[in-house]
């Protein structure tokens, strides 16, 4: 369990006046990952995600081809519903549609 | 990630390189090589990984290139051969069988290995050989396939397995099939389709497929990316929206140090294995320590499982 500790400054007291000092910890309810994977011919970190990855975060996978020929092999294996295409001179601004994005992974594109 | 063997031996330096003059002092790049066999796949593919993350400890860390590698114990291709798989007629009696073959001698288990080598009328001037020309062996790991330029006119793009012949006198060989092939890269059969045995289907996996992660390279390299980088940890000592909390108040103050010694000794059971601990081997208890250990600590004290490390049991 990963836990959080903050002070708060609720009536903070010196440590010499006697009082109580009021803590509070932040634990923690969930992680959410979002991963954006630009063009895994045939959906290895998908696979990551599903089968070996732990499940205390919660992995949200973004899977992107450059083109429809290089999304073949993950279509046939994964669905055609998990990805999407964007060419390359469009994917710029599609990372910048993604603020809240926390992995990039790249490959040969 | 960037395939070895798809692109100029330099080209992942290259990348190194800009990403290192592109980027701020506060980042830290990381290239690691790793080797697809040593890591379990039956595929010789070899992946430069170059991992980027933000450095928030204010350590700036050395770019390294470092070589990751596992335990295996079966590098060879041949696991995944189908024995239904029937020889094509134009391909067959090419090795004599007494020719050598699943013996290990001194080769690297890891490195393909080949029985023979097929010269391609394609190309019958050229003095490159490919992996396209080879027969190799299934104790082996297999290569990836070649580009169409380097193509085989028996073998195609891929490599030859050799297969006993009906006389059992003579060894046959054929292609991969692309279910086969599909799994040297340590993709399951449960996840490779099906009805997808067309011309079109195979030529689709032999373009691709050398720009593709093994899925076991795969597995190892985000695991270490993963527990290397702490980004996990990242995420939830970061104040977005990464992760959810519940804050929970108390007005005790807390202990700015454990004093581990008092809290042992005022306890009894935990006093008493702790000397006896010090005192003689770890499984040899005598029954009035057993007795005030308590019934949750005898098998493990009788079988050795309790140990003291520094200080503490």
């Amino acid at each position: 369990m990963l836990v959080l500790a903050t002070t708060v400054g609720i009536k903070a007291q010196p440590p010499d006046s006697g009082s109580q000092e009021m803590r509070a910890l932040d634990i923690l309810a969930s992680i959410d990952v979002h991963w954006l994977c630009i063009n895994d011919i045939t959906g290895s970190s998908h696979n990551w995600v599903t089968t070996h990855a732990s499940k205390s975060p919660h992995w949200f996978m973004h899977n992107i081809f450059m083109d429809t020929r290089s999304a073949q092999i993950f279509d046939s294996m994964h669905g055609s519903t998990q990805r999407c295409i964007v060419p390359l001179d469009c994917i710029e601004n599609d990372l910048r549609s993604h603020p809240s994005m926390h992995l990039i992974d790249i490959h040969y594109i | 990630m960037v395939s070895v063997g798809s692109f100029p031996a330099q080209v992942h330096g290259l990348c190194h390189n800009i990403l290192s003059a592109v980027l701020t002092h506060d980042w830290v790049i990381t290239q690691v090589h790793y080797s697809s066999p040593l890591l379990g796949d039956a595929i010789a593919a070899n992946r430069y990984v170059i991992h980027i993350t933000h450095d928030t400890s204010g350590k700036h860390s050395n770019d390294h290139t470092t070589k990751e590698s596992a335990c295996a114990t079966d590098w060879g291709y041949g696991r995944y051969l189908s024995s239904h798989e029937s020889m094509d007629s134009q391909t067959k009696l090419i090795l004599r069988k007494e020719h050598p073959m699943n013996t290990f001698a001194d080769h690297d288990p890891t490195v393909p290995r080949s029985l023979v080598i097929l010269r391609s009328s394609t190309n019958p001037h050229s003095t490159t050989i490919s992996s396209a020309d080879l027969v190799l062996d299934p104790v082996f790991p297999a290569t990836e396939p070649v580009a169409a330029i380097l193509c085989n006119s028996i073998l195609g793009r891929q490599f030859g397995i050799p297969s006993p012949g009906i006389n059992n006198q003579d060894w046959c060989i054929r292609s991969l099939t692309n279910s086969e092939l599909l799994q040297t890269y340590s993709i399951p059969a449960s996840a490779v389709p099906h009805s997808k045995h067309h011309t079109d289907f195979s030529t689709l996996l032999d373009d691709l497929l050398p720009l593709s992660i093994p899925w076991k390279l795969r597995i190892d390299s985000t695991n270490t990316i993963v527990t290397s980088t702490g980004i996990l940890d990242q995420f939830a000592f970061s104040s977005s929206m990464h992760c959810n909390t519940m804050q929970c108040y108390f007005t005790k103050r807390t202990p700015e140090t454990l004093d581990w010694s008092t809290a042992y000794h005022s306890d009894p059971s935990t006093q008493c294995i702790m000397s006896g601990l010090a005192t003689h081997k770890a499984n040899e208890w005598s029954k009035p320590e057993l007795k005030l250990a308590g019934p949750g600590f005898i098998l493990p004290l009788q079988q050795g499982r309790v140990l003291l490390v520094n200080r503490k049991c």
